[in-house]
């Protein structure tokens, strides 16, 4: 815990918390581009500056890296700032005219155009690096990543290649704040001639990374609803069954306990194969079997097995 | 001496007699022609002694067995001096397919994390010349290593190059002393030369090559070139 | 051998000494880059040639760099009783002469510079001396070194051995007191009392910054871990200088010595040289060195039998300017992308891997030997009371003599420049200079007054950094070096923060504009406005330095820029 003032306020900022986040708790405002609650602050677009003054020295320091010390005073909106924020608006505006964030960003700062002087670009990637940290740090498939430096950095798949290692899982697009990264899902498609019927099944496709990949078939409902790779790495990751995702969120449906029917015998915790489920105890020698569906896979394994059928 | 020579009448072996160990299937992928790529080296007087003698290193290295192509790498490391290593690798790397045998070696003599990537890349680069994709897809794969961080890595520090070097590098010094002295012209110099007939001829800048003394300076497949030598060199190969 | 306890070094010394002023004839040729770029390779086989073919008993010997480098090929004699001659601008050609000097005692007047009597290298041992008895008369026409300008006017400690021992013998360094500052650590000395000493020292980092060496090893030493680091930094970036590359070639054990002084002083028990990727030689040098001294017990475990043990491992970088940045670097030791990391935590609390580590530039590991051998209190009186100590500064430019010096911090620019580069060598008067690299700027003939010396310096709108020191007379082209020094913010910009990434791209196509007479004042306001937020904003001192080249050339050199901008009216 440390005792900071933001703007003149005094503020409680809890253990390890950075400036941005302290600030946001208490509803003060700091713009950002690329900040982002589920991953680890990387400091590029370097909006969220603000004034920091600790032991007499005044610094500029980005907020999303800078921790809530104690004692420091903050000040977000000062005009040494503000002057900051609007340079870098017009810098931003100079490389990606076209990006509506952009544009909603320089609007707010009284930025109509970028200053003539400079050059214009008509780029849509403004390298916040979202969608990297995205799939290097939650998804952890390592499809994409920053490639070359500099004035010349992008985001690219290996090779410029087909990203092998993409499950297809659309973090990066839905992540993406200007809207680049393209992904579709299409739907199945049946080319007839007189002699042969070609079927492609329904895909998503990735155009940045130039990847495409089936998209995985409810049994239950016959809807396309995810990516096969993606559903893979999660099988995998956590063991289920390869059956498990035959059936879409949609129509899994979960085990009820009828308890009127539980004898306890345990014989559906036994034969589970995952563990979801367990005896409770009810007082005495009465058990009622229990469902944790946070582990559930929706198998059905139990209702097999209930000599009573009352699993439904 | 004596004793010596007479040994040499003796025992020499023959580029037959390495031939017919060839037809008994004993030379395996490139080893042969890497073999007698590295005896081009010695002068022509003294190759049957250094081919006796090498046979039977590798004998002793491939324990009876056959003579792959890492057997001769790993002679030309272990007993080529320089400059004549250094000829022989850069002809290695330009005969064809990479040897993913060697750069498995160049990995597991690194153990480790991902610490130890950039001392690995600068040794494949050593071998083959530049850092071919499959031996970024080995590395990625024995150091579980995203491939998408190395290829990062590879296109972001100078130092690396994923394509083949052409037959001539020419590195010239774009340090702020040479450019005073003439080195910004003899740049856009090279530069227009370099477009006009240099296909043999990759054109690379670097900062301070630390000869302020003959600047501008440059270096022409690693060798330090300084003042007259330089141009002179540079006519050379711009002519070749 | 292996060095058990510090009395075991004097016998290695013994050697050492021989092996430096042998009873026959030692013959060395200096073959650092420099001088191999002249052709002292070929000058050293030759060499080698001459001594077989007239059966002399000198030994060849390759030497580092002495800073003389505008006249290389050097090659010195050095025989029993007689002064130790340096010639220059050997050429193969005169190699046989050299070796029958020998046996005749006849000197090569027309290629000798200086000669050397006797030499202090060490403060506190008796001179090595070279004549006993009368001198030779042969060698009575060569000058003295100690009434040479470039000799008599430098103070050479930390560079003392570079050009006199082989890098390749660990004997040799050892024969000039080399490792008795690790010895007396060890034996006489408490973690703390080598800490005290840095910090009476006020050595400041040598690198840029110029933070006070003993501050950053007191919070790597508070940090409350087990594990510690200590890092040097060996990128060497600026485009105008190669010394660390020189240092490397010629005197690696210094470094050496360095880094396991630093690592008993915090507590670290491993480290990393981070070496600039051309840097071939050197790296080679370097990993022979630290074999040498694990063998000779020096480095590893229970170094002199004591508890302290220390490893060393050699890094090669993947040549990025901004690896030179300290938290870049230890990214790129990561195996990561050179990009900087956020600040705080600083290295000294969390650095490589997490652990505290201490990040110094290579020269100011090169002095902690001589200031845990004679003290901080002596280092202190060095220099000027804020800026102590010795600075090794490249010349290059428009000058006559390009080499390297060590000088006390304190001297003028001016005197660096007429002492030692003997004026800029084209018949044309000085225009401007440059400190510190791109990131200092220019600054024009009117402050060659400056002191070398971090506020100084600092004060008038450039800086110390590593030590170059560039010439510019009066044929140069002022706007053309304010476009060649952004071009190297361009191509080295690590491209993470939006400011710098965006703010040097424009920047270069602002002076382009201006170049090709399209510049209006708009132009220039818009610089003054982009400097700002790359000062407040960039994460890293490249981005926040990127403007000031172009913004010095606009400040000291007005009209050259002024006199490109569209007319009103025109």
């Amino acid at each position: 815990m440390a005792t900071l003032k933001i703007n003149g306020k005094k503020i409680i900022a809890p253990e390890g918390a950075t400036i941005l986040e302290a600030a946001r708790k208490h509803e003060m405002q700091i713009p950002t581009l690329c900040s982002n609650e589920a991953l680890k602050p990387y400091g590029a677009c370097r909006l969220c500056i603000v004034e920091v003054s600790k032991n007499g020295r005044t610094t500029i320091e980005t907020s999303c890296t800078y921790p809530a010390e104690e004692g420091i005073e903050v000040k977000t909106d000062s005009v040494r700032v503000m002057e900051g924020r609007k340079l870098i608006v017009e810098l931003y505006l100079a490389r990606c005219p076209n990006v509506k964030i952009i544009r909603e960003l320089a609007e707010e700062y009284g930025v109509k155009e970028s200053a003539p002087q400079m050059g214009k670009d008509n780029d849509y990637c403004i390298l916040c690096g979202l969608c990297v940290r995205a799939c290097n740090e939650v998804v952890k498939a390592g499809a994409i990543q920053f490639a070359g430096s500099g004035i010349n950095k992008i985001v690219d798949s290996p090779f410029h290649k087909t990203a092998e290692d993409c499950i297809a899982c659309g973090s990066c697009a839905f992540i993406c704040p200007t809207g680049i990264i393209k992904k579709n899902d299409l739907p199945a498609t049946s080319v007839c001639t007189p002699e042969s019927c070609t079927s492609t099944g329904a895909q998503r496709e990735i155009l940045n990374w130039q990847v495409e990949h089936k998209l995985k078939v409810c049994t239950k409902c016959g809807n396309p609803y995810a990516p096969e790779p993606h559903l893979q790495k999660i099988t995998r990751q956590y063991n289920f069954l390869p059956e498990f995702f035959n059936i879409c969120a949609s129509c899994r449906q979960y085990p009820v306990v009828d308890e009127e029917k539980c004898l306890g015998c345990g014989g559906c915790m036994e034969n589970c194969p995952i563990g979801a489920l367990e005896l409770e105890d009810r007082g005495g020698y009465d058990k009622k079997a229990h469902v944790f569906t946070e582990n559930c896979t929706a198998c059905h394994t139990c209702e097999d097995y209930c000599p009573t059928r009352a699993i439904s | 001496m004596a004793n010596i020579k007479k040994k040499a009448i003796k025992k020499e072996a023959t580029p037959e007699q390495t031939q017919q160990a060839a037809a008994t299937g004993e030379w395996v992928g490139k080893s042969l022609a890497m073999f007698e790529r590295m005896l081009q080296e010695v002068p022509e007087a003294l190759r049957g002694i250094f081919r006796e003698k090498l046979m039977q290193v590798l004998q002793q290295k491939s324990k009876g067995g056959p003579f792959a192509e890492n057997h001769v790498m790993e002679i030309v490391h272990e007993m080529v001096p320089e400059p004549f290593k250094s000829n022989v690798l850069k002809a290695f790397s330009t005969m064809g397919d990479i040897d993913m045998n060697v750069v498995e070696k160049i990995i597991a003599q690194h153990p480790g994390g991902q610490e130890t990537i950039i001392s690995i890349l600068h040794a494949i680069q050593a071998q083959c010349g530049y850092i071919p994709p499959e031996a970024l897809i080995l590395v990625s794969q024995k150091k579980s290593v995203f491939l998408s961080a190395l290829y990062r890595l590879v296109t972001a520090y100078k130092a690396f190059r994923i394509a083949p070097p052409k037959k001539y590098t020419v590195t010239v010094c774009n340090g702020t002393g040479c450019h005073l002295k003439g080195g910004g012209e003899l740049l856009k110099t090279l530069e227009q030369k370099v477009a006009e007939n240099g296909a043999q001829i990759s054109l690379e800048k670097v900062r301070c090559l630390g000869c302020c003394d003959v600047s501008p300076a440059l270096m022409v497949n690693g060798e330090l070139y300084g003042g007259e030598q330089a141009r002179a060199k540079l006519s050379e190969i711009l002519h070749a | 051998m292996k060095i058990q306890k510090a009395s075991d070094l004097t016998k290695i010394k013994a050697q050492g000494i021989n092996l430096l002023s042998p009873a026959a004839a030692r013959i060395t040729v200096g073959s650092a880059t420099c001088g191999l770029s002249k052709g002292a390779g070929k000058v050293f086989e030759a060499l080698k040639y001459e001594i077989k073919k007239q059966k002399s008993k000198a030994a060849a010997v390759s030497v580092g760099c002495n800073g003389l480098c505008y006249a290389e090929p050097i090659v010195e004699v050095i025989q029993a009783g007689k002064p130790r001659i340096t010639y220059g601008n050997v050429t193969v050609e005169r190699v046989g002469e050299l070796v029958q000097s020998i046996k005749t005692g006849k000197v090569l007047t027309d290629l000798a510079l200086v000669r050397h009597d006797e030499e202090a290298y060490c403060l506190n041992m008796a001179p090595l001396k070279y004549v006993k008895g009368k001198l030779p008369k042969a060698a009575a026409g060569i000058k003295e070194y100690r009434k040479v300008d470039f000799f008599k006017n430098q103070l050479k400690l930390v560079s003392k051995n570079a050009g006199t021992i082989s890098p390749e013998h660990i004997e040799e360094y050892i024969a000039l007191d080399g490792y008795k500052a690790l010895a007396k650590a060890l034996t006489e000395m408490s973690p703390k009392d080598v800490l005290q000493e840095v910090i009476a020292s006020k050595l400041r980092g040598r690198g840029g910054a110029g933070f006070p060496t003993g501050i950053k090893w007191q919070a790597c030493r508070q940090a409350p871990e087990n594990k510690k680091y200590i890092v040097c930094n060996g990128s060497e970036g600026d485009p105008e200088i190669a010394m660390h590359r020189s240092f490397l070639e010629s005197d690696p054990h210094t470094i050496i010595e360095g880094m396991a002084l630093a690592g008993y002083a915090v507590g670290a028990d491993e480290g990393y040289i981070y070496v600039n990727d051309r840097y071939v030689v050197a790296l080679k040098r370097l990993e022979e060195a630290i074999k040498q001294a694990e063998q000779a017990g020096l480095l590893g475990k229970n170094i002199m039998g004591t508890t302290f043990s220390f490893a060393l491992k050699v890094k090669r970088g993947g040549g990025a300017y901004v690896c030179g940045e300290e938290t870049a670097l230890l990214n790129a030791l990561e195996g990561l992308s050179g990009e900087p990391r956020p600040r705080p935590p600083f290295p000294a609390e969390k650095g490589l891997f997490e652990k505290p580590t201490v990040v110094n530039n290579l020269e100011t590991l090169a002095n902690i030997p001589l200031i845990v051998l004679h003290g901080g209190k002596w280092f202190s009186k060095i220099g000027t009371t804020s800026s102590t100590g010795t600075k090794i500064v490249a010349l290059s430019g428009n000058v006559a003599q390009s080499g390297w010096v060590e000088v006390p911090l304190g001297i003028t620019i001016k005197a660096i420049i007429e002492t030692f580069g003997k004026g800029t060598g084209t018949g044309k008067k000085i225009k401007a200079f440059q400190t510190g690299g791109p990131s200092g700027g220019v600054l024009p003939a009117a402050f060659l007054n400056l002191k070398l010396d971090y506020d100084q310096l600092t004060k008038a709108g450039s800086l110390l950094g590593s030590g170059g020191l560039l010439v510019m007379d009066e044929g140069t082209d002022m706007l053309d070096m304010a476009k060649f020094l952004t071009d190297f913010f361009v191509d080295e910009t690590c491209g993470k923060c939006s400011t710098c990434r965006e703010g040097v791209k424009r920047l270069q196509e602002i002076i382009g504009s201006i170049m090709q007479g399209y510049g209006t004042r708009e132009h220039l306001n818009l610089v003054k406005r982009m400097a700002a937020a790359m000062a407040d904003t960039s994460a890293c001192a490249l981005g926040k330095t990127a403007a000031i080249p172009f913004l010095s050339v606009l400040k000291h050199f007005p009209k050259e820029v002024e006199s490109k901008l569209v007319r009103k009216g025109a």
